[in-house]
């Protein structure tokens, strides 16, 4: 909302400080207006995203494609019937029978890094609404830079009590 | 004797745990069992010669996933239950000498990982109800090992804090339409005279209406229910932001500052996200060098605490710390 008023048209959002963040974008719509409003340089380097409901066949192919490569992928909120198409069971399936599940996250998918977000940004951000843009500058900061994911390692001791042991493959000791 | 016991005077369950009277009291350094197993060297709760983060069933539980039977019989007056859930003791990290305050941010992201971690699978789990993530720190408070490290409680019900803090947050948004804690994050940020510290995706700040002289309250600035709904970039700076806080804490009065640490967020189902908001609640118990903030006759008797300094001092003080320390 801009004034109380909704515009006819997306109209991008005036952020600044926002850092040029190459992507390349499958879909279209609002979140192409919205990414460029959060610093995202369109083309054909960087992570992919997929625009808001722009996941089907095609582009869940290349988003498989993309994953088992070892590249990021950021998967912007999609319709439940997606479902087939997404890399991974879980985000937008039906809810699982206990505990949370969040609107956004990140996991490892074979080599590939999977980000998504399940919350619906597009047409605030692309409005110029700052919780959005800021939200969506993070989810393309976390795909372009992903912090690495920590390995979990399980056992039982002795004395029948569970240990699980963290891991990151990197050099932050301290 | 491990089971819970319903105080009907006040409608709050009680944990009972004799067993965690024979637990390990401040062990030395070389007897340490948070620290890793040295090659040669006796077996400590971790079987590794290294580790970054280990997280283990506590040996002496108030909570349990397999608790035994209650001892006494249960009645409608007087209910009694089994001890279900989990106590959880989280290592930081295999230096017995690095606490959150002397850790990097990037470190401190990744013990706020293992917390998202343990929430996510603790809290589906059909037992438990709430997944409370703490640190109690200094001897002062507590503390039983010198290593540090923090403790999650996945308890079968909704805490009391928690609870009460969900019912206000439940009567505000009923009242107002908004969140509380947003409308808290947005006047704290707009008056500034009680922030600490602040970055793009959390603001510190000592409370309004602080119960201890240099409480300090760490709240995403976007509504977030829990730690699985933090960004990756918003976790960083959560982890730096923590960092400035404690560290003015140690440099408050020049010694390591007893506090105990709170994480407060969604409960295990999903039912009350619109009024869940992640935040850390540090409660130092020093309101001087030597001086200690008693919980005595108002607050323990009456549940009404006094507090003894102005928030906007107190947070002033803290926040030049920060800024000395910035310089």
């Amino acid at each position: 909302m801009m004034d109380g008023r909704r515009p006819e048209e997306p109209v991008p959002a005036v952020v600044l400080g926002v850092r040029p963040t190459p992507i390349r974008l499958l879909g279209q719509g609002p979140t192409e207006v919205a990414l460029r409003a959060v610093g995202a340089v369109l083309g054909d380097d960087g992570p992919t995203v997929v625009a808001e409901d722009g996941l089907d066949a095609r582009s869940g192919a290349d988003v498989r494609d993309r994953l088992g490569r070892g590249e990021a992928v950021l998967v912007l909120a999609q319709r439940p019937d997606a479902a087939p198409f997404y890399p991974v069971a879980g985000p937008i399936d039906e809810a699982p029978a206990t505990g949370r599940r969040a609107a956004l996250g990140s996991r490892a998918v074979g080599p590939g890094r999977l980000v998504f977000c399940q919350q619906r940004l597009a047409r605030a951000a692309a409005a110029g609404d700052l919780v959005s843009c800021d939200l969506l500058s993070d989810l393309l900061a976390w795909v372009s830079e992903p912090r690495p994911l920590p390995t979990r390692e399980a056992l039982v001791k002795d004395d029948g009590r569970s240990l699980w042991r963290y891991s990151w493959d990197d050099e932050t000791r301290r | 004797m491990t089971e819970r016991r319903f105080d009907p005077t006040t409608g709050e369950w009680r944990m009972f745990a004799r067993h965690r009277q024979d637990r390990t009291f401040l062990p030395a350094e070389d007897h340490c069992p948070l620290c890793p197993t040295r090659p040669g060297a006796p077996p400590t709760e971790v079987p590794f010669p290294s580790f970054d983060v280990v997280v283990f069933e506590n040996r002496f539980p108030a909570l349990a996933r397999h608790p035994p039977g209650p001892e006494v019989p249960s009645s409608p007056l007087y209910p009694v239950a089994p001890s279900f859930g989990a106590n959880e003791v989280v290592v930081y990290s295999d230096d017995h000498s690095l606490g959150l305050a002397q850790m990097t941010p990037g470190r401190i992201a990744k013990v706020v990982d293992v917390w998202a971690d343990r929430y996510a699978e603790l809290s589906a789990r059909d037992e438990v109800a709430y997944v409370f993530v703490f640190e109690n720190r200094g001897v002062a408070l507590g503390v039983t090992l010198h290593h540090p490290h923090g403790q999650i409680y996945a308890y079968p019900d909704i805490p009391p804090r928690p609870r009460r803090e969900l019912d206000v947050a439940t009567a505000h948004l009923e009242r107002h339409g908004t969140c509380v804690f947003c409308d808290v994050v947005t006047r704290e940020v707009s008056d500034g005279v009680r922030v600490i510290a602040a970055n793009r995706s959390f603001v510190a700040f000592v409370p309004f209406a602080a119960r201890f002289p240099y409480e300090a309250h760490l709240v995403t600035r976007r509504h977030a229910p829990s730690v699985l709904d933090l960004t990756d970039p918003e976790r960083l700076a959560l982890a730096g932001l923590l960092k400035q806080v404690l560290a003015a804490y140690d440099d408050l009065f020049g010694f390591p500052l007893p506090y105990v640490m709170s994480v407060h967020q969604a409960p295990s189902d999903d039912g009350h996200d619109t009024v869940s908001h992640f935040h850390i609640e540090l409660t130092p118990i020093h309101r001087t060098a030597t001086k200690l903030k008693y919980l005595a006759g108002s607050e323990l008797g009456a549940g009404a605490f006094i507090n003894d300094t102005a928030p906007e001092d107190t947070a002033a003080r803290l926040r030049d710390l920060v800024l000395r320390a910035e310089a």
